[in-house]
């Protein structure tokens, strides 16, 4: 009877409740999990990725559970970081979500979904309209004066571009970053990121209406011309070939986006464009939203540098807003009101999220105007331009 | 935290560049690809532009040939006097104009002549505008 009762006890200080009595923290970031996949399921903020992540870190933090070896990953201070990622270790004693988290951080996952998210992209308005990429190019002021705010808090420097580029508003980009540069930064930079895109709709319209004026918001734009078949084909090709000789760290990126908009474009290959942009995407999405949610454990995720991020991760987008209103009312100006300054927002990337809102927000002040495909212009210019932005920072910090 | 912004000219832990290159660099770099694909795109629709607009001239003045053809083709009416050309509204294409030529004349027999063709109002109707409205409310 006693060999019972002794092994019922060494069964309980074993069990995760036990674990977590010692440790009440892992029960912090288990409510953590909980909200989050409240704001995924009932919210909808960005389900398809923040479902996954809050489940992910459900999991990582369920004491005992030992789902990932974050050891195998991160070099400790004064290790050889040559010698990390550990793949014999991870290969040998790693699970699931060690080899999923291989995905991250080989930069494997976000260059797919930059494949999937081509071949659902349409550069037609950029086309027609090339001043958007102007638009799209102010729009990543944020990233750089989010970068000034982290240095100002304490961050390196290439933690604090890891931390701008969540101005970038482009969740694969600034994961592939942070994997990059700063990867024990993932979990928070990911939360906030994909949070801060569900948000859109909440964060930019009162930026936009202070930015702008009645009269502004009210102008109604000129219909865009048709772009032919040729210049689509021609568009991705040739923005690979200049981005990716400029940056060659951008080439990854820029050159799995464009890929994927030539795969549908050229409208010959109808069966690996489909594949692309549905299973593959969606695998991948899996992927990367149960490894990055992995990473978050108590210790790396209930700092204060989680909470200077997520604060940060909201200028990012203020800023980015209205850099990219800013030159829209400079354009509206220069143009004599050809342009409606409110398609600038859209310059966040966030696609499409960020043109709705640029639409509403204009239908608003006049219910016949139509802004939807204008914002679209700079809505798919702002991901070349937080690409761009990404090539650069990995350029000066790696 | 505190750290001078634009002050320090290399990051001392990581020997990084410094916060102000940082920021020129990357807003002038992003500025200067944008631009360049922007000029370039600019290139590219102006060279599509006066391609089309050849093909649609070539086309207009083959058609032209064809109608002065069949007309030099098909004996004149005796007596009736030609009737003055309409006055069309530039922008309305010639199919349009002959659609609606042809309509008048299947409804009225050939009684009543088109003389002049102008739009009514700009912007869209009311049915177009039903159907964009009804395209992008989920928006």
């Amino acid at each position: 009877m006693q060999a019972f009762f002794e092994t019922i006890q060494k069964i309980i200080e074993s069990s995760g409740f036990a674990r977590i009595a010692a440790e009440p923290l892992y029960l912090v970031m288990i409510v953590v999990a909980c909200v989050l996949l409240y704001l995924a399921i009932v919210r909808e903020f960005e389900p398809l990725l923040l479902l996954p992540i809050a489940f992910g870190m459900l999991l990582a933090n369920l004491p005992g559970s030992g789902i990932i070896h974050m050891e195998y990953f991160l070099a400790p201070a004064g290790a050889d970081p040559s010698a990390y990622p550990m793949f014999s270790e991870i290969l040998h004693k790693g699970g699931l979500a060690d080899m999923l988290y291989l995905g991250v951080k080989l930069g494997i996952y976000p260059p797919l979904i930059f494949l999937g998210i081509g071949t659902m992209t349409d550069f037609g308005p950029l086309i027609s309209n090339p001043k958007s990429l102007l638009l799209g190019a102010a729009a990543q002021l944020g990233i750089f004066t989010t970068y000034l705010g982290a240095r100002w808090l304490g961050f390196t420097g290439p933690e604090a571009s890891a931390i701008g580029i969540i101005g970038g508003a482009d969740g694969p980009t600034a994961i592939f970053v942070t994997s990059k540069l700063a990867p024990h930064l993932l979990g928070s930079i990911a939360v906030a990121a994909y949070s801060y895109m569900a948000l859109v709709p909440v964060i930019q319209p009162p930026i936009m209406k202070v930015l702008t004026t009645k009269k502004e918001r009210q102008v109604v734009m000129k219909q865009l011309r048709t772009v032919s078949k040729t210049e689509k084909i021609i568009f991705p090709i040739m923005c690979t070939i200049i981005i990716s000789l400029i940056l060659p760290d951008s080439a990854i990126l820029i050159g799995m986006l464009m890929l994927g908009n030539l795969m549908k474009e050229s409208g010959v290959v109808d069966r690996i464009n489909k594949t692309a942009g549905n299973e593959l995407m969606n695998i991948i999405t899996i992927f990367l939203g149960l490894s990055v949610g992995c990473t978050t454990s108590a210790n790396t995720f209930l700092t204060q540098q989680t909470v200077f991020i997520v604060f940060l991760g909201l200028i990012a987008f203020c800023f980015g807003t209205a850099g990219g209103v800013l030159l829209g009312k400079l354009m509206c100006f220069l143009t004599h009101g050809q342009v409606n300054p409110l398609i600038g927002s859209a310059g966040v990337s966030a696609v499409p999220m960020a043109a709705r809102v640029s639409q509403k927000v204009g239908q608003k002040e006049n219910p016949q105007n139509f802004l939807l495909m204008h914002a679209m212009g700079p809505n798919v210019a702002g991901v070349i331009g937080s690409a761009v932005a990404a090539g650069i920072l990995i350029n000066l910090f790696s | 935290m505190g750290t001078s912004l634009f002050l320090v000219a290399a990051d001392a832990a990581t020997q990084g560049p410094s916060n102000a290159v940082v920021v020129v660099t990357g807003l002038v770099l992003v500025f200067a690809i944008l631009v360049l694909l922007m000029l370039i795109i600019n290139l590219q629709g102006a060279i599509f532009t006066t391609l089309d607009k050849r093909k649609a001239a070539k086309a207009a003045a083959e058609r032209e040939a064809a109608l002065a053809a069949a007309a030099a083709a098909v004996p004149k009416a005796s007596a009736a006097a030609p009737a003055a050309a309409p006055v069309i509204e530039d922008g309305i294409p010639d199919e349009v104009v002959a659609a609606i030529a042809a309509a008048i004349a299947s409804m009225d027999g050939g009684r009543y002549t088109l003389r002049s063709l102008t739009r009514k109002k700009e912007g869209r109707g009311a049915w177009s505008l039903a159907g964009v409205v009804s395209t992008t409310e989920p928006f």
